[in-house]
């Protein structure tokens, strides 16, 4: 994040230049973005949201920027992936924000917020590890906190390694929720902000079952 | 430890914690683990909710050393 948050012409350019790898990859993963209620969506945001998808395996990344590759998408990325030096180097410069899930994480949360304020897209895992047989885990409270410090909305979002591997890749985008108009508090609880958590998952699972009723 | 500091923190803890926490029980020596029952979201959450009413900032190092309420009180008079 060291590098975005600098000023000037070539603020973006180091993920400007990933956006045009994941151009590249947009006739490989050949997505089809759906709504709830199962017809064609356009993939469009506008203004800052966080993305809050599932985690099925190392590939999700790639699906989210992908999808969204007309804006530039910022990823919360575990600290364990950003293992070697090298790869932090590049990972960091592409738009992934490092996050220490032992403890916490404060400025990795404050960078978030910055991005979003910002009126950046971030795309977060809120189940917190990889579920590869495409269940939902419980979601974590991280995705709620950022939304209400940040007050952008939160867009559930539901994807799967499709059955054959010639087939289109389908992901399930829901509509924006407005944490903070529905909490409506300043000073929101944690027992609020645990409810939020649950509506979260509500939506990310009513996502998975479009998923699965638009199985073709 | 600024009595101010204190009071605001009981105010913004009650707010927070919602009945979760016996607010009016806290002193200088409340434990935020123990005594509070305050997990790691916890944590972030009272350092954000701190943050936007004080006007200071924590850092993920200040955790480590932050045990009682006196510890959030004091911590946040140096900062301010």
């Amino acid at each position: 994040m060291t590098k975005q948050t600098k000023k000037g012409l070539f603020r973006y350019f180091s993920m400007d230049c990933a956006r045009m790898i994941y151009l590249a990859l947009i006739p490989c993963f050949r997505l089809r973005c759906l709504g709830t209620d199962g017809r064609k969506k356009p993939s469009k945001v506008k203004g800052g949201a966080i993305i809050a998808a599932n985690h099925t395996g190392f590939i999700d990344p790639f699906v989210l920027s992908t999808l969204f590759w007309r804006r530039r998408l910022f990823l919360l990325t575990a600290k364990e992936v950003m293992a070697t030096k090298v790869r932090e180097f590049w990972l960091t410069r592409a738009g992934c924000i490092k996050i220490d899930r032992s403890i916490s994480d404060m400025v990795a949360i404050r960078q978030c917020v910055t991005v979003l304020k910002a009126g950046k897209l971030l795309g977060m895992f809120p189940e917190g590890h990889i579920q590869r047989d495409g269940d939902m885990d419980s979601v974590k409270s991280g995705a709620v906190l950022i939304s209400l410090q940040a007050d952008v909305p939160v867009i559930p979002f539901y994807s799967q390694k499709p059955s054959r591997w010639w087939h289109r890749r389908r992901v399930i985008m829901g509509e924006p929720i407005h944490m903070k108009e529905i909490c409506g508090k300043r000073f929101p609880s944690v027992a609020d902000i645990e409810q939020l958590s649950t509506l979260l998952q509500t939506k990310m699972e009513e996502c998975k079952s479009t998923y699965e009723q638009t199985n073709f | 430890m600024n009595k101010q500091i204190f009071e605001q923190l009981t105010a913004l803890f009650e707010q927070v914690f919602e009945g979760e926490v016996p607010c009016e029980s806290l002193s200088e020596s409340t434990l935020l683990v123990e005594d509070l029952g305050m997990n790691s979201i916890g944590f972030l959450y009272m350092a954000m909710a701190a943050e936007e009413a004080f006007g200071v900032r924590f850092e993920n190092t200040d955790f480590e050393d932050l045990r009682t309420v006196g510890d959030v009180v004091r911590l946040i008079e140096q900062r301010q």
